[in-house]
């Protein structure tokens, strides 16, 4: 046993052991202070926030309006002996009552999630809406493919408030120390919302819009979207984790969709009066997963292999075969409070020689003929008053089409429970690159946050 | 018969003084961590921050510790408030032949995260203590020196000088611990910087017997250079309980349940 000696042993008493004698595994249960002086097995929690956001147009300075965006979210739990039901609302003040779509879309994107789970013997069952994470990168992930993303608000906010919650059941089985096995199954594949009014409108969209106007058509009027919210639109996954040796490691298998939609326009440009057919591909999606933390290093890498029918790169009408890879660390750095955190994401199609002996008629074609791509992301940061203050410096770069973002800003903790964030955002890099297609966005957002 | 009895406790009073006066400082320090010596603690922990401007921010934490078959120690943070923290969870496994593993369940990420163990002279939560003032440090990592005795709060206490081996890593280069002659628990600490200079000051109150354990209820460490300090009062704490294995896994992390 190892001789240990607590300096702070009054705390050590507290916060660890010293020396104890050895206890053996015995998963009899346990309760915790805090449900213990519950008052009732019901508790809610929540935040409400304003944001702020300062266009600054430079090409157009009459074009930067200050918007609000105020927010309120509710938490409610259960917990029960052997369940719980957890549940989350987002109420935003920006909605749209003037049709029924609007309404439809509003009252649907208030549940965050809302699920149950049931902790039975050897394993746990969970069913509802939720939202999962698979992987180890840092909100930056290869095989995380389950629930659609909102493209709404895509740049800003955080990973998880972009993703929304889809039907599920999942089944978790641990196994040895830390293992995990976690199987589930989605009934419908929902695609990923990409908006088409705002700022955030992608520029293929926009480029769409255009030539559609020129014959009197909208997108909307002209886009044919599969119906996606069928059994047969169905989704499972696998994913099993474990941690030895220092490493944690995971592997998943997703029989899922590409959420890059298929958009197929041949009967469209032979009649205009047809309408674009947009599609997805089924997928076999391969991923695995790992993370050590060495020297003071938390290193991460995932890598991912996107299966789908077109093995051979040669059907036009399908998207190849391709892999994604991530790698990222962050580190304490020994000044101060500073840290850094650096992920790198790419992605290669495969069989890109077919895709260019396809020529246009293929729907990955590419002009430029790239069929990689890489992005670099990273922030650092550093704390102040004991903590309250991170002033922090984020970024990030397309290494293919030269395009980035970098962000400076601060979070500042008013109160226990109240903080105000403030960044400002600038987008650069040509109007068809990932990030300079946002060009006309740079903002001073300033967000006043209370939780509760 | 009555006189044989007086002086046999005499002798027996004479020799566990001289017993007692012989400690080591090696010994003491030994004494000081064996006396909190449990096969598991659970507790509820209330930290108040202050700051010089007497601004005032609280945490309530509820920790649990034990070891495994392995005899590696194992700990579970459950941090309960600020409501902007709530359920974050954080788990350290001692690691037997190499460094310990440490993962954090951050709720807004919806993700447990390994972090690195190697940072340990960074504040734990803003408060006045690192994450090494938690942790375990080993006893022949330093030499400890008996250099007096001296009252705290009223009771008798040994002086212990430890100071860092060579080639041990410390963020502090000196320590000096009061310990309770009787009760065989610190009551006072002083940490020093690697510059020699006072940094921090801990005191310890409120010492209750619970279960067998000598425990100070009440704890304050103050930063001097920075004039900022952490008072950490335990308001519940059971020691011996039988703490399931499986609260100490990624697994509890990530749900929160077993």
């Amino acid at each position: 046993m190892k001789k240990g000696i607590r300096y702070f042993a009054v705390i050590a008493a507290v916060f660890l052991l010293a020396g104890v004698t050895s206890l053996f595994a015995d998963d009899s249960g346990f309760t915790s202070f805090a449900d213990e002086t519950a008052a009732s097995p019901l508790t809610w929690s929540g935040s409400s926030l304003v944001n702020t956001r300062f266009m600054t147009d430079y090409d157009n300075p009459e074009n930067s309006p200050a918007l609000l965006y105020p927010e309120l979210n509710i938490a409610v739990s259960y917990s029960g002996e052997s369940s719980d039901f957890k549940g989350s609302f987002t109420f935003s003040g920006n909605y749209d009552f003037t049709d029924s779509s609007a309404v439809s879309s509003y009252l649907s994107g208030m549940i965050d999630e809302a699920y149950y789970r049931a902790f039975l013997n050897g394993f746990s069952l969970e069913a509802g809406l939720m939202k999962i994470v698979w992987g180890k990168g840092d909100e930056i992930f290869t095989f995380d493919n389950i629930n659609a993303v909102d493209y709404s608000d895509f740049m800003n906010g955080s990973y998880l408030d972009r993703k929304q919650a889809e039907i599920m059941l999942k089944i978790n089985i641990p196994f040895a120390e830390q293992g995990l096995i976690e199987a589930l199954y989605t009934p419908v594949f929902t695609p990923d919302n990409f908006p088409a009014s705002g700022y955030w409108v992608q520029s293929d969209y926009t480029t769409l819009k255009t030539q559609l106007a020129i014959i009197s058509k909208t997108p909307e009027e002209a886009l044919n979207p599969e119906n996606t919210n069928t059994l047969k639109h169905g989704q499972t996954g696998l994913h099993i984790t474990n941690s030895f040796g220092g490493i944690d490691f995971g592997a998943a298998y997703e029989y899922t969709f590409l959420r890059v939609p298929v958009v197929d326009m041949r009967a469209f440009l032979v009649d205009p009066a047809q309408q674009i057919n947009v599609t997805y591909d089924r997928l076999h999606l391969f991923g695995i997963e790992a993370a050590t933390a060495p020297l003071g290093f938390n290193l991460r890498a995932e890598a991912a292999y996107y299966l789908t029918g077109d093995t051979g790169g040669t059907d036009p009408m399908e998207h190849n075969n391709k892999i994604q890879y991530l790698i990222g660390f962050d580190r304490d750095l020994p000044l101060h409070n500073l840290s850094v955190n650096i992920q790198e994401r790419g992605e290669v199609i495969l069989k890109s020689g077919e895709i260019k002996a396809n020529g246009l008629s293929d729907i990955e074609y590419e002009t430029d003929g790239e069929y990689t791509s890489n992005i670099i992301a990273g922030d650092i940061r550093d704390t102040f008053l004991n903590g309250n203050l991170t002033v922090k410096f984020s970024g990030a770069y397309s290494a293919e089409d030269s395009g980035y973002m970098i962000k400076p800003g601060f979070d500042y903790t008013i109160a226990d429970d109240a903080v105000v964030k403030a960044a400002y955002t600038m987008y650069r890099g040509d109007t068809d690159s990932l990030f300079g297609q946002f060009k006309n966005n740079d903002m001073l957002e300033v967000i006043f946050k209370y939780s509760f | 018969m009555i006189k044989k009895t007086l002086l046999f406790m005499t002798f027996v009073f004479l020799l566990s003084t001289a017993s007692l006066s012989a400690l080591t400082g090696r010994e003491i320090m030994q004494k000081a961590s064996d006396s909190i010596e449990a096969a598991s603690t659970h507790s509820l922990v209330n930290l108040k921050l202050i700051d010089k401007n007497n601004s005032v921010s609280t945490r309530i934490i509820e920790m649990f510790g034990k070891k495994n078959s392995k005899s590696e120690s194992l700990s579970l943070i459950i941090f309960h408030s600020p409501a902007s923290v709530k359920n974050t969870r954080f788990l350290s496994v001692e690691n037997n032949g190499r460094g310990n593993d440490q993962w954090i369940y951050l709720p807004a990420l919806k993700k447990v995260r390994r972090i690195a163990a190697g940072e340990g002279n960074k504040s734990f939560m803003g408060t006045d203590l690192t994450y090494d003032d938690m942790g375990a440090r080993n006893i022949e990592d330093d030499i400890h020196n008996l250099t007096g005795e001296k009252k705290v709060d009223g009771r008798n206490c040994y002086v212990v000088e430890s100071v860092p081996q060579n080639g041990i890593k410390s963020q502090y280069s000196k320590r000096v611990s009061y310990v309770d002659k009787e009760r065989m628990v610190p009551l006072k600490m002083e940490l020093f910087d690697k510059d020699g200079k006072l940094l921090k000051i801990m005191i310890m109150g409120n010492v209750k017997n619970i279960q067998g354990h000598w425990t100070p209820l009440s704890t304050s460490m103050e930063n001097v250079q920075e004039k900022h300090k952490t008072i950490i009062t335990i308001t519940k704490i059971v020691y011996d309980e039988k703490l399931p294995d499986g609260i100490f896994t990624t697994r509890f992390l990530q749900s929160g349940r077993l």
